[in-house]
Protein backbone atom coordinates (compact mmCIF):
# COMPACT_ATOMS: atom_id res chain seq x y z
CA UNK A 1 0.00 0.00 0.00
CA UNK A 2 2.70 2.14 0.61
CA UNK A 3 4.56 1.45 -1.89
CA UNK A 4 1.58 2.27 -4.43
CA UNK A 5 1.55 5.77 -2.63
CA UNK A 6 4.73 6.41 -3.28
CA UNK A 7 4.54 5.13 -6.61
CA UNK A 8 1.72 7.28 -7.49
CA UNK A 9 3.33 10.46 -6.14
CA UNK A 10 6.57 10.04 -8.09
CA UNK A 11 4.91 10.93 -10.73
CA UNK A 12 3.95 14.18 -9.96
CA UNK A 13 5.90 17.04 -9.72
CA UNK A 14 6.01 18.72 -6.53
CA UNK A 15 4.55 22.09 -6.83
CA UNK A 16 7.27 25.22 -6.35
CA UNK A 17 6.26 27.92 -4.66
CA UNK A 18 6.34 31.44 -6.58
CA UNK A 19 10.05 33.33 -6.07
CA UNK A 20 8.50 36.25 -4.24
CA UNK A 21 6.30 34.46 -1.80
CA UNK A 22 8.32 35.39 0.87
CA UNK A 23 9.26 38.90 -0.16
CA UNK A 24 5.33 39.04 -0.31
CA UNK A 25 4.94 37.43 2.81
CA UNK A 26 7.58 39.96 4.60
CA UNK A 27 6.06 42.74 3.15
CA UNK A 28 2.64 41.70 4.07
CA UNK A 29 3.61 41.47 8.08
CA UNK A 30 5.20 44.52 7.82
CA UNK A 31 2.30 46.11 6.36
CA UNK A 32 0.27 44.87 9.04
CA UNK A 33 2.64 46.12 12.01
CA UNK A 34 2.60 49.39 10.61
CA UNK A 35 -0.89 49.48 10.20
CA UNK A 36 -1.45 47.78 13.99
CA UNK A 37 1.14 50.97 15.23
CA UNK A 38 -0.73 53.56 13.74
CA UNK A 39 -4.33 52.52 15.15
CA UNK A 40 -2.32 52.55 18.00
CA UNK A 41 -0.74 56.06 17.73
CA UNK A 42 -4.38 57.06 16.61
CA UNK A 43 -5.63 55.86 19.91
CA UNK A 44 -3.14 57.64 22.03
CA UNK A 45 -3.09 61.17 20.11
CA UNK A 46 -7.64 61.00 20.14
CA UNK A 47 -6.92 60.46 23.95
CA UNK A 48 -5.00 63.34 24.34
CA UNK A 49 -6.84 65.60 21.63
CA UNK A 50 -9.94 64.85 24.33
CA UNK A 51 -7.72 65.46 27.19
CA UNK A 52 -6.57 68.79 25.62
CA UNK A 53 -9.99 69.81 24.31
CA UNK A 54 -11.27 69.30 28.18
CA UNK A 55 -8.46 71.30 29.47
CA UNK A 56 -9.63 73.85 27.01
CA UNK A 57 -12.61 75.22 28.65
CA UNK A 58 -11.26 75.66 31.96
CA UNK A 59 -7.92 77.17 30.99
CA UNK A 60 -10.01 80.20 28.61
CA UNK A 61 -12.65 80.76 31.31
CA UNK A 62 -9.46 81.16 33.58
CA UNK A 63 -8.36 83.73 31.08
CA UNK A 64 -11.43 85.38 30.56
CA UNK A 65 -11.79 85.99 34.43
CA UNK A 66 -8.34 86.53 34.83
CA UNK A 67 -8.63 89.42 32.24
CA UNK A 68 -11.67 90.90 33.98
CA UNK A 69 -10.65 90.29 37.88
CA UNK A 70 -7.01 92.24 37.16
CA UNK A 71 -8.74 95.31 35.25
CA UNK A 72 -6.12 94.77 32.07
CA UNK A 73 -9.45 95.45 29.94
CA UNK A 74 -9.68 99.06 32.04
CA UNK A 75 -6.28 99.99 31.42
CA UNK A 76 -6.13 98.36 27.80
CA UNK A 77 -9.27 100.53 26.81
CA UNK A 78 -7.54 103.39 27.55
CA UNK A 79 -5.57 103.34 24.58
CA UNK A 80 -8.50 103.89 22.77
CA UNK A 81 -9.80 106.95 24.80
CA UNK A 82 -6.59 108.33 25.67
CA UNK A 83 -4.19 107.44 23.29
CA UNK A 84 -2.67 110.58 23.36
CA UNK A 85 -1.75 110.80 27.15
CA UNK A 86 -1.11 107.24 26.84
CA UNK A 87 2.05 107.35 24.11
CA UNK A 88 3.08 110.04 26.75
CA UNK A 89 3.23 107.94 29.75
CA UNK A 90 3.95 105.05 27.38
CA UNK A 91 6.49 103.06 30.30
CA UNK A 92 3.75 103.39 33.17
CA UNK A 93 1.33 102.33 30.63
CA UNK A 94 2.76 99.59 29.44
CA UNK A 95 3.71 98.48 32.99
CA UNK A 96 0.30 98.63 34.26
CA UNK A 97 -0.81 96.36 31.31
CA UNK A 98 2.02 93.86 32.69
CA UNK A 99 0.94 93.88 35.47
CA UNK A 100 -2.43 93.32 35.15
CA UNK A 101 -1.80 90.48 32.52
CA UNK A 102 -3.11 86.81 33.42
CA UNK A 103 0.37 85.51 32.91
CA UNK A 104 -0.33 81.98 34.05
CA UNK A 105 -3.23 82.05 32.71
CA UNK A 106 -2.46 82.50 29.27
CA UNK A 107 0.40 80.12 29.36
CA UNK A 108 -1.62 77.80 30.57
CA UNK A 109 -4.25 78.53 27.49
CA UNK A 110 -1.19 78.75 25.05
CA UNK A 111 -0.39 75.21 26.10
CA UNK A 112 -3.46 73.63 25.68
CA UNK A 113 -3.88 75.38 22.49
CA UNK A 114 -0.65 74.29 20.70
CA UNK A 115 -1.26 70.58 22.21
CA UNK A 116 -5.09 71.04 20.01
CA UNK A 117 -3.17 72.05 17.06
CA UNK A 118 -0.13 69.33 16.90
CA UNK A 119 -2.48 66.64 17.71
CA UNK A 120 -4.82 67.80 14.74
CA UNK A 121 -2.15 67.73 12.84
CA UNK A 122 -0.45 64.45 14.06
CA UNK A 123 -4.04 62.71 13.88
CA UNK A 124 -4.42 64.01 10.15
CA UNK A 125 -1.29 62.56 9.17
CA UNK A 126 -1.98 59.33 11.09
CA UNK A 127 -5.75 58.95 9.46
CA UNK A 128 -3.67 59.45 5.90
CA UNK A 129 -1.77 56.72 6.37
CA UNK A 130 -3.63 54.22 7.57
CA UNK A 131 -5.52 54.69 4.59
CA UNK A 132 -2.66 54.18 2.31
CA UNK A 133 -1.67 51.18 4.47
CA UNK A 134 -4.68 49.74 4.15
CA UNK A 135 -5.04 50.22 0.61
CA UNK A 136 -1.51 48.83 -0.28
CA UNK A 137 -2.97 45.39 1.89
CA UNK A 138 -6.03 45.58 -0.17
CA UNK A 139 -4.08 45.48 -3.64
CA UNK A 140 -1.51 42.90 -2.70
CA UNK B 1 -9.36 68.97 0.47
CA UNK B 2 -6.63 67.49 1.68
CA UNK B 3 -6.56 68.31 5.26
CA UNK B 4 -3.01 67.86 5.75
CA UNK B 5 -1.78 70.82 3.29
CA UNK B 6 -3.61 73.21 6.35
CA UNK B 7 -1.37 71.14 8.65
CA UNK B 8 1.63 71.30 6.41
CA UNK B 9 0.88 74.83 5.13
CA UNK B 10 3.31 78.02 6.22
CA UNK B 11 0.71 79.67 8.03
CA UNK B 12 0.34 76.95 10.10
CA UNK B 13 3.69 76.24 10.91
CA UNK B 14 3.77 79.77 11.67
CA UNK B 15 1.38 79.83 14.25
CA UNK B 16 2.95 76.71 16.11
CA UNK B 17 6.33 79.10 15.58
CA UNK B 18 4.16 81.91 17.36
CA UNK B 19 2.56 80.19 20.12
CA UNK B 20 5.80 78.44 21.08
CA UNK B 21 7.67 81.86 21.45
CA UNK B 22 4.42 83.05 23.06
CA UNK B 23 4.77 80.63 25.35
CA UNK B 24 8.34 81.07 25.87
CA UNK B 25 8.14 84.78 26.79
CA UNK B 26 5.28 84.37 28.83
CA UNK B 27 7.14 81.74 31.09
CA UNK B 28 10.33 83.73 31.03
CA UNK B 29 8.30 87.18 32.10
CA UNK B 30 6.17 85.03 34.48
CA UNK B 31 10.18 83.83 35.95
CA UNK B 32 11.80 87.55 35.57
CA UNK B 33 8.42 88.83 37.93
CA UNK B 34 8.89 85.70 40.33
CA UNK B 35 12.34 86.56 40.64
CA UNK B 36 11.37 90.35 41.31
CA UNK B 37 8.50 89.33 43.75
CA UNK B 38 11.24 87.06 46.16
CA UNK B 39 13.78 90.05 46.57
CA UNK B 40 10.42 92.30 47.10
CA UNK B 41 9.18 90.27 49.59
CA UNK B 42 12.70 89.16 51.53
CA UNK B 43 13.76 92.92 51.29
CA UNK B 44 9.71 94.18 52.99
CA UNK B 45 9.99 91.32 55.87
CA UNK B 46 13.80 91.93 56.25
CA UNK B 47 12.99 95.17 56.86
CA UNK B 48 9.73 94.93 58.76
CA UNK B 49 11.51 92.26 61.05
CA UNK B 50 14.78 93.69 61.33
CA UNK B 51 15.05 94.23 64.98
CA UNK B 52 13.59 90.79 65.73
CA UNK B 53 15.34 88.70 63.67
CA UNK B 54 17.11 88.49 60.29
CA UNK B 55 15.42 85.12 58.77
CA UNK B 56 14.57 85.21 55.34
CA UNK B 57 10.62 84.82 53.97
CA UNK B 58 8.54 81.44 55.04
CA UNK B 59 7.53 79.17 52.47
CA UNK B 60 10.40 78.11 50.37
CA UNK B 61 11.04 79.50 46.81
CA UNK B 62 7.46 78.03 45.17
CA UNK B 63 5.74 79.85 48.28
CA UNK B 64 6.48 82.93 46.13
CA UNK B 65 4.45 81.70 42.70
CA UNK B 66 0.97 83.57 43.71
CA UNK B 67 1.96 87.05 43.19
CA UNK B 68 -1.55 88.16 43.78
CA UNK B 69 -0.80 89.66 47.47
CA UNK B 70 1.28 92.24 45.48
CA UNK B 71 -0.26 95.17 44.21
CA UNK B 72 0.13 97.45 41.18
CA UNK B 73 2.58 100.07 41.17
CA UNK B 74 2.05 101.92 37.89
CA UNK B 75 -2.28 102.14 37.94
CA UNK B 76 -4.93 101.27 39.34
CA UNK B 77 -8.37 101.05 39.57
CA UNK B 78 -11.82 101.45 42.05
CA UNK B 79 -13.96 103.44 43.67
CA UNK B 80 -13.02 106.40 45.50
CA UNK B 81 -13.82 106.42 49.27
CA UNK B 82 -12.32 109.97 49.90
CA UNK B 83 -11.25 113.34 48.73
CA UNK B 84 -8.85 115.35 50.45
CA UNK B 85 -7.57 118.63 48.73
CA UNK B 86 -5.05 117.10 45.88
CA UNK B 87 -4.75 113.49 47.25
CA UNK B 88 -7.92 111.06 46.61
CA UNK B 89 -8.12 107.50 48.39
CA UNK B 90 -9.27 104.91 45.98
CA UNK B 91 -10.89 101.00 46.90
CA UNK B 92 -9.43 98.38 44.54
CA UNK B 93 -11.44 95.13 43.65
CA UNK B 94 -9.44 93.27 46.34
CA UNK B 95 -10.39 95.89 48.98
CA UNK B 96 -7.18 97.67 49.43
CA UNK B 97 -6.95 100.86 49.67
CA UNK B 98 -4.99 103.26 47.40
CA UNK B 99 -3.40 106.71 48.04
CA UNK B 100 -3.72 108.83 44.91
CA UNK B 101 -2.10 111.90 44.35
CA UNK B 102 -2.67 114.71 41.97
CA UNK B 103 -1.38 117.39 40.86
CA UNK B 104 -1.44 120.44 37.40
CA UNK B 105 -0.52 118.17 35.03
CA UNK B 106 -2.90 115.16 36.23
CA UNK B 107 -5.24 115.20 33.23
CA UNK B 108 -8.89 114.15 34.61
CA UNK B 109 -11.46 112.38 31.58
CA UNK B 110 -14.97 111.58 31.16
CA UNK B 111 -16.44 110.38 28.06
CA UNK B 112 -14.68 113.11 25.52
CA UNK B 113 -14.55 115.65 28.66
CA UNK B 114 -11.30 116.95 30.42
CA UNK B 115 -12.71 117.36 34.15
CA UNK B 116 -11.42 119.31 37.58
CA UNK B 117 -10.48 117.36 40.60
CA UNK B 118 -13.62 118.87 42.07
CA UNK B 119 -15.65 117.32 39.39
CA UNK B 120 -14.83 114.04 41.09
CA UNK B 121 -16.96 112.72 44.08
CA UNK B 122 -16.97 109.84 46.40
CA UNK B 123 -18.23 106.45 44.91
CA UNK B 124 -16.83 107.74 41.22
CA UNK B 125 -14.84 104.82 40.04
CA UNK B 126 -11.77 105.80 38.28
CA UNK B 127 -8.89 103.71 36.22
CA UNK B 128 -5.44 105.86 37.06
CA UNK B 129 -1.87 105.68 35.21
CA UNK B 130 1.15 106.88 37.24
CA UNK B 131 3.95 106.49 38.79
CA UNK B 132 4.93 105.10 42.61
CA UNK B 133 6.34 107.07 44.71
CA UNK B 134 8.61 106.37 47.85
CA UNK B 135 6.01 106.71 50.17
CA UNK B 136 4.09 104.01 48.56
CA UNK B 137 1.27 106.19 46.55
CA UNK B 138 0.96 107.03 42.93
CA UNK B 139 1.03 109.86 41.29
CA UNK B 140 -1.73 110.14 38.99
CA UNK B 141 -0.62 111.01 35.22
CA UNK B 142 -4.50 110.30 33.88
CA UNK B 143 -7.23 109.66 35.74
CA UNK B 144 -10.18 108.08 33.46
CA UNK B 145 -14.29 108.10 35.26
CA UNK B 146 -15.11 104.44 34.10
CA UNK B 147 -18.67 103.36 34.86
CA UNK B 148 -19.25 100.71 37.46
CA UNK B 149 -17.95 97.52 36.93
CA UNK B 150 -20.66 94.81 36.60
CA UNK B 151 -21.09 92.09 39.40
CA UNK B 152 -19.18 89.04 38.65
CA UNK B 153 -20.86 86.28 37.01
CA UNK B 154 -20.38 82.71 37.22
CA UNK B 155 -19.28 80.54 34.52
Amino acid sequence: MTQNWNKLFSYYQTPNPPDDLLGKIMKRISEEKRLLTLKRRLVIFSAGLIGAIVLFIPALKGVISGFAESGFTQYFSLLFSDAEIVLVYWQNYALSLLETLPVVNLILLLITVFAILELLKLLAKDLKNIFISKQLIHNH
Amino acid sequence: MDINKIFSSKIFQGIIIGIVILIILLLVFKAGTMVGIRKADFSCRWSDNYHRNFGGPKGGFWGGFDDRNFMEANGTFGQIIKIEGNVITIKDRQSTEKVILLDDKTAIRSMRNTLKLSDLKVDDNIVVIGEPNQAGQIAAKLIRLVPPPPAEKPF
